[in-house]
């Protein structure tokens, strides 16, 4: 059994095409990985001086805590070496007063305005500005506590309106009261967090190109006639071949996730793992967890997605006749829903896309954005959430589709 | 060990491949001689298990073959008729992952495909990839791999295809060779490569087992119609025209012609003793 295994993953790898593919997705990553999100090369200098600057504030986000940063805050503003002299804070005004602004308003001004230009480009000035909104993390909470709530109720209809908004209200209640969010200098977590955005384009390309050929190119290359004479030829080598899928599939993910982590590591270090995770713009998790535990949760789903994925992907190879053609129907069927971007059609339509879409494999793929919003099922009187419903469907769809392709070539017929 | 074909069937739409085709094999080499199209390839495909016929079934000893299973598999060999390859494999490679699909433990497969490359002369080159080797190369490494598992039932389905003379007679000989005790059954529209090596012929038209014998007495019901005859070269056209010329040699001024035809062909023809080449026609005068 090893052995097939063996020639299997041969057969898959020993194409020139994939060889030069893993070369070039591994290099593609790291240098993602090597830039920021301007196009540059990251400075270890400047983290080193993000990480020494936020460091100061990391701790446990209370009422202690708010009042120190606030206090800071303050302080700076009210420090006269930071603002900028008498004559250029009357030109500032008068430039309000010109664009309309009453009198009262640029009299009420607050000193933020009249901060010298260093100052508010400084990296404490910001650091600290960073701080104080994240001590308001307990009122956003308490927010999206209150709005869901009111969400589920106007739009569900009674019971299941009712049991999803409680639901919602008392994950965010959840946060806003009894959570304890964590302030702390976390870029690794973040850069981590953006490299699962590229998963579709390392990982889903490579099982797209390589396992496309596990079965459609015994058909194309006539060699079906051959395997399916032999002792093992409709037991054996069939999971011999999802096998070496599997393996494959896994240990391409394993593979890059490594890099990520390590290089990650290397470059920004992994200090922030009790860090809060919401940013409450783009990240509203209901989920009272920090970083780490979202890490691990998001790399939970992801992994059921590259083995979803695989799956279909199996699956089209199966039933397809030519390993080419399994790579375009992959492509288009795998990997458009994150290349296009599907209009906003609202009413039922739009509502079925968006639920479809969370089922797709390549966003399990991703799974960062599982992790940002709420979103339960009422099922039989109960909520389920989302994030347990859709790895759930994913490992049962997984299961019922190789068990498909696996009677689909024990059963196939040398034809021509 | 008895390999029975029962009423096999294959239809594909309106176009039926094999038809009602009952034949019983028993140890020794079978020779299929059929034209292209006889439906031969589809035969030998509901034979190996890897096509279901259409109606009738393909028992070993009684016991339906897709019953058996694995354990029917475990006794065949097949050569298919334009198999393919993994280009990027060596020969080794190639002869090991059928070994293993075979069965055969790790170290009995290396000696066996050892000693098989050997056979087929392709051991000294085991290590070079396939899509570097010629036609001929690839047919021995194909008839290689079919006796790995040494099957007690040998399908070859067209196995001197690309091969050159002298490959086709040391093709023989290996068959020869590896036939004792076995069901070997190889298909052909090549006359000589079955004339010398097959036990029993079978003859294959349009999906029917036409005629069935032992080689030495297949051509007995063609005795009285071989004819050999002089003629003028001038008339040779008219006799083409008229007769199934199997042979035509110059002799002189004359051209002597030998003509299989259930009438005598001229006044002056005299009757010869039949070869299977003169049956082959008889059969398939129309077709080639
Ligand atoms: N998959 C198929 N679909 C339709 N017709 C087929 C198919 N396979 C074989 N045939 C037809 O069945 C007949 C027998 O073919 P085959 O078994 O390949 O003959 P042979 O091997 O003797 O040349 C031919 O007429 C061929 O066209
Ligand atoms: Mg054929």
């Amino acid at each position: 059994m090893i052995t097939i295994i063996q020639y299997e993953l041969k057969k898959m790898l020993i194409q020139p095409l994939s060889l030069m593919l893993i070369l070039i997705l591994l290099a593609v990553n790291g240098i993602v990985l090597l830039f920021n999100s301007e196009g540059s090369i990251v400075s270890r200098q400047d983290i080193e001086m993000q990480r020494a600057e936020q460091s100061q504030y990391a701790g446990a986000i209370n009422e202690n805590w708010t009042t120190s940063i606030t206090e800071k805050l303050k302080s700076l503003k009210e420090n006269p070496d930071n603002l900028i002299s008498k004559d250029e804070k009357i030109k500032v005004q008068q430039g309000y007063l010109q664009r309309g602004y009453t009198q009262e308003y640029v009299d009420k001004m607050d000193n933020t305005n009249f901060l010298k230009p260093e100052i508010l480009n400084s990296l404490s000035y910001n650091i600290l500005l960073d701080a104080k909104y994240s001590s308001e993390f307990y009122d956003y909470a308490q927010q999206f506590s209150d709005m869901q709530g009111e969400l589920y109720r106007r739009e569900g209809d009674g019971k299941k309106g009712e049991a999803l908004a409680s639901k919602a209200e008392a994950m965010y209640g959840y946060l806003a009261q009894d959570y304890i969010a964590h302030y702390g200098y976390n870029l690794g977590w973040l850069k981590l967090s953006f490299m699962q955005s590229l998963m579709p384009f390392i990982v889903g390309l490579f099982l797209i190109v390589t396992i496309s050929t596990i079965f459609s190119k015994e058909y194309s290359q006539k060699t079906d006639s051959l395997l399916l004479s032999t002792k093992y030829g409709k037991s054996r080598l069939i999971y011999a071949k999802l096998g070496a899928s599997f393996i494959l599939a896994i240990g391409f993910w394993i593979t890059i996730q490594g890099m990520n982590l390590l290089v990650t590591a290397g470059l920004f270090g992994l200090q922030g793992a009790e860090t809060y995770v919401q940013d409450w713009l783009f990240n509203n998790s209901p989920f009272a967890i920090p970083q780490l535990t979202n890490y691990i949760a998001v790399r939970i789903v992801s992994l059921i997605g590259v083995i979803f994925l695989t799956s279909i992907i199996i699956l089209i190879s199966v039933k397809s006749k030519s390993s080419f053609l399994t790579t375009v129907i992959s492509t288009i069927l795998l990997l458009f829903p994150v290349v296009i971007s599907i209009p906003n059609v609202g009413g039922i339509v739009g509502r079925f896309i968006s639920e479809a879409m969370l089922f797709m494999p390549v966003r399990l793929l991703i799974a960062t954005d599982y992790f940002t919003f709420f979103r339960g099922y009422y099922i039989v009187g109960k909520v389920v959430l989302m994030q347990w419903v859709v790895p759930m469907v994913a490992i049962l769809l997984s299961i019922l589709v190789v068990s498909i392709a696996f009677k689909t070539f024990k059963r196939h017929q040398v034809e021509n | 060990m008895e390999l029975k074909i029962n009423k096999l069937t294959k239809q594909y739409g309106n176009k039926i491949a094999v038809d009602r085709f009952s034949v019983t094999f028993t140890e020794g080499i079978n020779g299929l001689l059929g034209a292209n199209g006889s439906g031969k390839t589809t035969l030998m495909r509901m034979m190996c298990d890897i096509l279901r016929p259409t109606s009738g079934e393909v028992l070993l000893d009684g016991v339906n073959i897709t019953t058996l299973d694995e354990a029917y598999r475990e006794l065949l060999g097949y050569l298919p008729q334009n198999f393919g390859y993994y280009p990027d494999f060596s020969a080794w490679d190639f002869m090991l992952y059928f070994s293993s699909l075979k069965g055969l433990p790790r170290l009995t497969a290396e000696n066996r495909c050892k000693e098989l490359l050997n056979m087929v002369g392709l051991y000294e080159v085991r290590k070079k990839k396939i899509k570097t080797y010629s036609g001929g190369m690839r047919q021995r490494l194909g008839i290689a791999q079919a006796l790995i598992n040494d099957p007690k039932i040998l399908i070859l389905d067209e196995p001197t295809v690309g091969l050159d003379p002298k490959e086709r007679a040391k093709f023989r000989n290996i068959i020869s060779e590896n036939s004792t005790g076995k069901i070997v059954l190889l298909s052909t529209h090549i006359v000589s490569d079955v004339e010398y090596i097959a036990d029993r012929i079978m003859i294959m038209k349009e999906g029917q087992l036409s005629q069935q014998a032992t080689t030495d007495r297949i051509c007995d019901s063609i005795k009285d119609f071989v004819w050999s005859l002089q003629v003028a070269p001038n008339d040779v056209d008219s006799y083409n025209s008229n007769f199934i010329v199997s042979n035509l040699k110059h002799s002189g001024e004359q051209v002597e012609l030998r003509i299989v035809s259930e009438e005598r062909p001229s006044e002056k023809a005299v009757n010869v003793s039949p070869n299977l080449e003169d049956l082959y026609l008889y059969h398939f005068k129309g077709e080639v």
